[in-house]
């Protein structure tokens, strides 16, 4: 691929005019009409006789022929004939097949029929929706898949995002976390750029947009681009693929309002479960104290900073632990509260249950000249947390309109609104994570309460108390408003279609902290506070434009050739500003607000981005007889995140389709081969995601923290590296696909395979000496290769079954990717520690541990293991884990952690999720429909990251959890010294730090991370239409919906304190430490929904 | 009208390619390098970030001592009571580095300004001193450390250098605090919140006393050059003295002018104590700019217990000049009659008789926090709101015009240069605010000799050392002077065992500060019946009485703090040399 300068970019302009306006001189033809089956009746009494075929004349095999109103039927024979005996007066019979239109055929005075049966709207007449059009599924030869609203509804979930994930092979969610705000970025088919990164362009009704925007009832479909060819025309905004979402049409005729309401009820998938026992947790956390110390240190003075711990305190609390009669909290000379907990934080922090309401409703309609589409949503969700909880509220407005000014001239106006509020506890001196202030804070034996009501210093430091307060909190308030407007002119029917539109978008993000002081007391004349009075606000504007111009032509070459060629461009600028607030000193604490404020230490901060694309692009289509299908497409790109001389690319695709069932030689398999078509395709596209300006060396400005010369000076430094030869990276696709329609369309097979290579990444050079004293710039320097496919397999029937019609459907999906570095500049010696060229992404590379040490002789015999210390001073004991000696050398360690030289590291495992796959059955039945959804990973390796506390307990920190799952299941000196313990000689501090024996990564500690979750079950049942048709209502469902009811997880081996879908690092929202602290976030949610949905 | 239309698209399409000024967007909250360094403003500008990086904090000046001879804490380091190596060791990461590479890129651009001479010399003086500083550190902590003066580029071979000696980086160091104690301007802000001539000089009698001292003391480095830097710290703080610029705080209140510089917020407003403090970190009250200093010296968990051993308190002389080590049976008196009539910076320094704070309690040494009885109150508020709070605002001295007569005094005396007028200018000066009378001593000291430097004999040497370690105590430089004296061993708790007050008998109330209320009793198990206000010390693994059930307190005896002589530097971090294999060979002792 080269790039073109500017000086031949109006070459490009030129020839795309000339394609435009060579394809308009082409003659044209008009549309051949499709012809109607006919019907033949000759007349004999009782006995009828006939054939059924379908529209191209071949026999139906397995037909039903049916009494209608009774059970007598038979079926078709291979030859598609039938016989059946019928009663004198009988004048109908009806026939019926899977995948075709039933039939009613008039018998009367007929002895013979011939039936043809149409197609039903199948699989393969589908229309999906691609680049700036649509095409029929069965001339698609790009890597495109789609889903329909059906998936999507009946899920009360907050936004389409949760229901959309694992439904679309190879569109990978992940939501790390149950959070009801929580958005995800959409990626499509595996590892994208280890540089500048990228996930899938996503467009609702063609423009760039945030799906959590979207009220899922106005969702008609989602359709997902994969491969180069099928985004080519999106170019360097859809490098790593496009997800289009499409809102619901506008009808025309007659006015129909859609209602579906439900509520929620909602519970913690997972509860993690410790020791709440305040004397056995404290006898573990001395034991894990000691562990560390070599049993040779005094006494801890304070469980962690703030909790004072003395010997006679621990003998008081035996005391007080064998008779439960005694009171919890004591006032000791001092004057301060001693106490003797056994609380169990988690069950104060949660709710058992939550709730969540969501209301839509919709009403389309129209006439020729006019047609509209309005909706609204109200949906709510009261959060997990038991005080102060979190609260979110969304609401959602849509109004579409058509207005045929002319008979070739339509404007369209898109309108949508979307205002949301989430409000979320915080605590009253900074930005913690809840769940990782328990661990710090959270021991049983503190309390939330004083006898005299006040609130525990340990409760307002570790939160629980702190929301109990309810004085600290966040809001988020987030508007979205965005309105296109679209112009559609076909100067010839039927040949040339012309399309612009315009849109602008807005969006208004704020976010609100406040933090408040807490009180609390440490005896009964002790009061403090702790916290801050702090307000910070941030403000974030968007401004949006694009427009878009297309001119589609469909010439008529003919009934052997169609052609359809797209010509179009698309500009896109956006404008983002960032506010940012921040003064202390509440004057009135109930009301928090800047004006009523004193504090003159104050920060106002505006930060802005901008940044504008601009593209053409041409996309031909042709194909012959229906057979032989080509493809070609390309993207004019301008990019202003780029330098000037590096602003332009050019970005072709080309793609081939083979309906080989259409070939002559294909005749002998009609009966049951009824579609099957190969495709392959190939294309470049760049990935323009690189952060605006980061080809210039800038300097930042900010205030210092220090008073100088009496105040906070305006201060700057030196700019970070930037190279000088940024360019592009490139994303270049092969696909070859596979789409089969099998037994009568009963079976459909889809199967894709595909490379991508993407190259020249713009990733952080190799690591530099820290003498640099800056990090190492990045630049060009690497190229990855992804190697994936995805299959999807449907089956679809439906049969008689004791009179009434039973229909059921499976869809089974997986997919899967691998990753390498196929180039990576810079890392000649391979450390493990950066990249490096050959790497398999996601490679675990760890230490092997053979079990425990059992003797002292044994660690006398064994490779010292010093390099990974397992205490204080460094002294194996029997009990502590024993890592193996890959390399025979004198010591565990690894080497000079490369490639070549890893000493004792080996690869142990791989953290990619692979084997990804959702399963969706569906049965109905009498009015009645089940739907279950099944989503999950085939594998994945996790090894729990340091400081998290829900698996390590106190092997982290001592004073921090004791997971149920270790009691009994750890090496305890002359308590338990079992060599197959899971869980070692108990010391703190293994695992706080990479270089530690649990901290470092290791075979036994790898968990089995693979799952199969129940996403999805609901069951509906529509009220007959004889009854609803008394009150007017077209339709009336109720429906019962279970979200993440059961799950399936390697995980539980050895601890049930995960959900297999929060292991990532805690919530960043509230505070970020990236790969750390696993599981520290929101909790995953189940739910029970029970709803209705009536259309007028 | 067809026409029209499809006109109208093509002339749109066409006009998309005049839309240049889309793809041409600028840093809208940045500045672009390539413009910056014009006038004096952006030198000034630029300035400030290097007292952002390298201001000591509050920490780095007032906990630093917990680490050093004179105090207990209630756990000690790693690096002394464990096993260290060089995977444990920090203090070389990119972060570490990036304040030399802010102050060499603006050595580099700064000569772009158009700006005067003299403004340029200033501005580059100062960032000349923060380099000679920052040196300071690297020296201090491992040795030989690579000298560089650019800022350098991915690919510029130096990023592999072997490490420069010790005494070429020192050289370095002294060329550019002698360029910045030459050139920067005298203009002192009120707040002495920035950095001038004379805080050069005044840094510089701190450099090149610990180099000329280091070299004298540690004969293994082959440096004969010691006196060369002895003169240079002499004549730094000499030029200083002779300014006349600042002078000690005094105004005739011995028992409490030496505690107002360390509990003083605004500067600005006491010009007295800003005539003293030469640079320091700026607390304020309406600006939320505050450290948890009081919180952190009387909580019994938020911090470490830092405490004063036996030993070292045995040294504040008597008011009338006398040694409290030549008293008979010094070592074995009640903490109330041992605090009777001692230097003033005694009571200043820890909780004695007729302590109170703001609310008028009376506050004895607490034994939930201070672990000897010795109960550091120098850098604490009186308020105890601040006891439970991070927000004390007095501002933290980092240099001090003391410290500059003490170097002084050190420089001289290690010259052998040491005479009465000498005394009179720095050592007198300091005892005559504290309360103590000012004259010479007749002889060495036996008990500080013994005690703390058996190898020094002459009396003006030891007295010296005796006035900074009073006079400093817990200034965050303790560390270093052990280090340059060779005096790691003191260290070790074989040499110095963390020593409390003595204790007559157990079981028995004491009153600490002459109330006439009992404050504390040492006890085996807590008695079943209590008296109020009286705190319970249980003798257990952590503490104990010398002599079993009387004697000194001993804090900590079950774990053992070692000195190997390796220590006195660290090792080069495991991390440095997987990256850059020519730093070794390692530091001796740590291969």
């Amino acid at each position: 691929m080269e790039f073109i300068n500017k000086t031949r970019k109006h070459t490009f302009l030129f020839c795309l005019t000339v394609i435009l306006l060579a394809a308009g001189s082409v003659p044209l033809h008009a549309a051949g009409k499709m012809q109607s089956g006919d019907q033949q009746v000759s007349q004999q009494m009782r006995t009828i006789t006939g054939i059924v075929r379908d529209a191209e004349g071949l026999p139906l095999i397995g037909a039903t022929v049916q009494i209608p109103g009774t059970t007598t039927g038979t079926v078709t024979d291979v030859e598609g004939r039938f016989i059946i005996k019928v009663p004198d007066n009988q004048s109908r019979l009806t026939i019926s097949f899977i995948g075709f239109i039933a039939s009613v055929v008039d018998i009367a005075g007929k002895s013979n029929v011939e039936v043809t049966l149409k197609s039903d709207n199948s699989e393969i007449d589908e229309v999906v929706v691609i680049g700036y059009g649509t095409a029929k599924k069965r001339d698609l030869i790009g890597a495109v898949d789609q889903i329909t609203s059906e998936v999507i509804e009946s899920r009360p979930n907050p936004s389409i995002t949760r229901s959309l994930q694992g439904q679309i092979p190879n569109l990978n969610i992940t939501m790390r976390d149950g959070k009801p705000s929580r958005g995800a970025s959409y990626n499509v088919r595996g590892e994208t750029s280890i540089g500048a990164g990228g996930s899938a362009l996503i467009l609702i009704d063609g423009v760039e947009g945030d799906p959590s925007t979207v009220n899922p009832q106005d969702v008609e479909s989602v359709s997902v681009l994969k491969d180069a060819s099928s985004a080519a025309v999106y170019g360097a905004r859809g490098t790593f693929g496009v997800v289009l979402i499409t809102t619901k049409r506008v009808n025309k005729g007659g006015v129909k309002i859609n209602y579906d309401g439900n509520t929620s009820f909602l519970t913690r998938t997972v509860k993690p479960s410790f020791v709440t026992n305040g004397y056995e947790w404290t006898t573990s956390f001395l034991n894990a104290y000691y562990g560390y110390n070599d049993y040779s240190a005094s006494d801890p003075t304070t469980i962690n900073n703030i909790f004072p711990f003395s010997r006679s305190w621990y003998e008081e609390l035996k005391r007080r632990n064998d008779n439960p009669e005694l009171p919890r909290v004591s006032v000791n000379e001092d004057g301060r509260y001693e106490y003797y907990g056994n609380t169990d934080w988690n069950k104060l922090l949660y709710k058992d249950w939550t709730q969540a309401t969501d209301h839509k409703i919709s009403i389309n309609g129209g006439n020729d000249q006019t047609s509209y589409y309005l909706s609204g949503r109200y949906f709510a969700q009261d959060g997990i947390y038991r005080y102060n909880t979190d609260d979110l509220k969304r609401y959602n407005f849509r109004a579409k309109g058509q207005i045929k000014l002319r008979d070739n001239l339509t404007i369209d106006n898109n309108l949508s609104f979307d205002y949301s509020k989430y409000h979320y506890p915080l605590m009253s001196y900074g930005d913690e994570l809840i769940q990782r202030n328990l661990e710090h804070q959270g021991y049983p034996v503190a309390m939330m309460f004083n006898p005299d009501g006040t609130y525990t210093y340990s409760s307002i430091y570790n939160g629980v108390g702190d929301f109990h307060n309810k004085t600290s909190f966040q809001d988020e308030n987030t508007l979205n408003v965005r309105n296109t407007v679209g112009l559609t002119y076909v100067p010839v029917k039927d040949v040339l279609t012309l399309k612009w539109d315009g849109t602008y978008g807005y969006k208004d993000y704020q976010k609100t902290r406040v933090n408040r002081y807490a009180p609390y007391s440490e005896g009964p004349a002790l009061f403090a506070e702790k916290g801050q009075s702090l307000r910070r606000m941030w403000n974030q504007e968007t401004n949006y434009f694009s427009t878009n111009f297309t001119a589609n032509l469909t010439p008529k070459l003919g009934a052997n050739h169609s052609l359809n060629v797209l010509v179009g461009g698309n500009i896109e600028s956006s404008n983002r500003i960032n506010l940012y607030n921040r003064r202390d000193g509440y004057l009135y604490p109930g009301k928090p607000n800047f004006i009523l404020m004193d504090g003159i230490n104050y920060v106002m901060e505006e930060r802005s981005e901008d940044w504008g694309f601009i593209g053409v692009f041409a996309r031909a289509n042709y194909s012959f007889k229906g057979k032989y299908l080509v493809e070609v497409s390309g993207r004019y790109d301008g990019s202003s995140k780029f330098p000037t001389n590096e602003q332009w690319g050019i970005f072709p695709s080309a793609s081939l389709g083979w309906r080989i069932s259409d070939e002559a030689f294909m005749a002998g398999t009609k009966g049951w081969i009824d579609n099957l078509k190969l495709r392959v395709s190939a294309g470049t596209l760049g990935n323009g995601n690189v952060d605006p300006y980061s080809y210039l060396e800038t300097q930042t400005v900010s205030k210092t923290s220090l008073l100088l010369d009496g105040g906070f000076q305006t201060q700057t430094s030196m700019p970070t590296l930037v190279p000088d030869n940024l360019t592009w990276e490139k994303a270049t696709t092969y696909n070859f696909g596979l789409d089969a329609d099998l037994l009568k369309a009963r079976l459909s097979i889809g199967f894709d395979v595909y490379r991508r290579n993407t190259t020249d990444m713009y990733v952080s050079g190799p690591d530099l000496p820290q003498v640099l004293g800056v990090g190492a710039p990045k630049g060009n320097y690497a190229d990855l290769k992804t190697l994936g496919w995805e299959l999807t397999l449907g089956w679809k029937n439906r049969f008689d079954l004791a009179g009434s019609d039973f229909s059921y459907n499976v869809k089974f999906m997986v997919w899967d990717s691998q990753s390498w570095i196929t180039k990576y500049v810079g890392n000649e010696i391979k450390s493990l520690s950066s990249y490096y060229e050959g790497q398999r992404l996601g490679n675990i590379w760890g230490y092997t541990v053979d079990g425990l040490f059992t003797s002292a002789e044994e660690i006398a015999g064994h490779a010292s293991q010093s390099k990974i210390p397992v205490s204080k001073g460094k002294i194996l004991l029997p009990g502590d884990l024993k890592f193996r000696n890959l390399d025979e050398d004198d010591e565990i360690y690894r080497g000079q952690n490369t490639l070549d030289d890893h000493g004792d590291l080996s690869v142990i495992g791989n953290s990619e999720q692979r084997y990804q796959f959702g399963l969706n059955l569906g049965g109905n039945y009498k009015g009645f429909g089940l739907n279950a959804f099944f989503q999950g990973v085939g594998r994945r390796d996790w090894y729990p990251d340091i400081e998290s506390g829900y698996f390590w307990g106190q092997y982290n920190r001592h004073y921090g959890y004791y997971p149920t799952d270790q009691v009994g299941n750890m090496w305890i000196e002359g308590v338990n010294e079992d060599p197959n313990a899971y869980w070692p000689r108990q010391r703190t501090y293994l695992a706080n730090s990479t270089s530690k024996p649990m901290g470092v990564k290791n075979n036994r500690y790898l968990q089995n991370a693979a799952y199969v979750r129940l996403k999805s079950m609901t069951l509906d049942y529509s009220i007959p239409a004889s009854l609803t048709s008394k009150l007017k209502i077209t339709s009336l469902k109720i429906y019962l919906t279970g979200e993440n009811l059961w799950t399936l997880t390697g995980l539980t081996k050895h601890t049930t304190n995960f959900d297999p879908e929060v292991i990532e690092s805690g919530d960043g929202d509230v505070a970020s430490n990236s790969n750390e602290e696993n599981g520290y976030s929101y909790p995953m949610l189940k739910s029970y929904t029970v709803g209705v949905n009536i259309t007028f | 009208m067809k026409k029209i239309i499809l006109y109208s698209f093509l002339v749109g399409s066409i006009a998309f390619f005049s839309c240049e000024d889309l793809l041409e967007k600028e840093p809208i909250h940045e500045i672009d390098a390539s413009g910056f360094f014009t006038t004096e403003n952006d030198l000034e500008i630029y300035s400030y970030s290097f007292y952002e990086r390298d201001l000591p904090t509050a920490d780095d000046i007032a906990k630093s001592d917990g680490t050093s001879d004179y105090a207990a804490i209630n756990t000690p380091g790693t690096f002394l009571s464990g096993d260290w190596s060089s995977v444990d060791q920090t203090g070389w990461a990119v972060s570490n580095w990036s304040a030399l590479r802010n102050i060499n890129y603006f050595l580099m651009n700064a000569p772009k300004a158009a700006v005067s001479e003299n403004v340029l010399n200033h501005y580059i003086g100062l960032a000349r001193f923060w380099r000679a500083v920052f040196y300071l550190n690297k020296v201090q902590t491992f040795g030989a450390v690579p000298w560089y003066e650019t800022a350098m580029q991915p690919d510029d071979p130096e990023l592999n250098k072997a490490r420069d000696s010790r005494e070429f980086v020192m050289g370095k160091v002294l060329e550019d605090i002698n360029f910045a104690a030459i050139h920067m301007n005298e203009t002192k802000d009120t707040y002495s919140s920035l950095v001038n001539r004379f805080t050069a000089l005044a840094m510089k009698s701190r450099i090149c006393l610990y180099e000329g001292t280091y070299r004298k003391y540690h004969p293994e480095l082959g440096l004969s050059d010691a006196g060369t830097w002895l003169r240079e710290a002499a004549n730094a703080a000499k030029e200083l003295m002779d300014a006349g610029k600042y002078r000690l705080y005094a105004t005739g209140n011995p028992e409490s002018d030496y505690r107002s510089l360390f509990i003083a917020e605004d500067l600005a407003g006491m010009p007295k104590i800003a005539g003293e403090v030469i640079l320091s970190r700026v607390m304020n009250t309406d600006s939320r700019v505050w450290h948890d200093l009081t919180w952190n010296f009387n909580s019994p968990t938020n911090g470490s217990r830092w405490s004063l051993i036996k030993q070292f308190v045995n040294t504040y002389l008597m008011r009338d000049g006398s040694r409290f080590t030549d008293k008979a049976g010094y070592d074995q008196i009640e903490f109330y009659t041992e605090m009777k009539n001692r230097d003033y910076r005694l009571s200043q320094t820890i909780r004695t008789e007729g302590y109170y704070r703001e609310d008028g309690t009376i506050a004895p040494p607490d034994f939930a926090v201070t672990l000897t009885g010795y109960h550091i109150k120098k850098w604490s508020l009186d308020d105890s709101w601040h006891d439970g709070q991070g927000q004390c605002t007095n501002s933290i001295p980092i240099l001090r015009y003391a410290e500059v007569l003490l170097n002084y005094a050190e420089a001289k005396a290690e010259l052998g240069e040491f005479s009465a007028s000498e005394w009179n200018e720095t050592i007198k000066l300091l005892r005559d605010r504290a309360g103590v009378s000012g004259s010479e001593p007749a002889s060495a000291d036996g008990y500080l000799k013994d005690t703390f430097f058996p190898n020094i004999s002459d009396k003006y040497l030891l007295e010296i050392r005796r006035e900074r370690s009073i006079e400093l105590c817990f200034e965050g430089l303790r560390y270093q002077d052990l280090m340059r004296w060779k005096c790691g061993d003191l260290l070790a708790s074989e040499k110095l065992s963390w020593k409390g007050i003595y204790v007559p008998a157990k079981d028995v109330n004491y009153d600490l500060n002459g109330d006439g209320k009992a404050d504390v009793c040492f006890v085996d198990k807590k008695p079943s019946s209590t008296t109020s206000g009286v705190k319970y010390v249980i003798m257990g693994a952590n503490i104990k009485l010398s002599e079993g059930t009387r004697g000194h307190l001993i804090w900590a005896w079950g774990i053992e703090r070692k000195w190997e002589d390796k220590k006195y530097l660290r090792p080069i971090p495991e991390s440095a040399v997987l990256l850059n294999p020519n730093l070794l060979p390692q530091n001796d002792g740590w291969e």
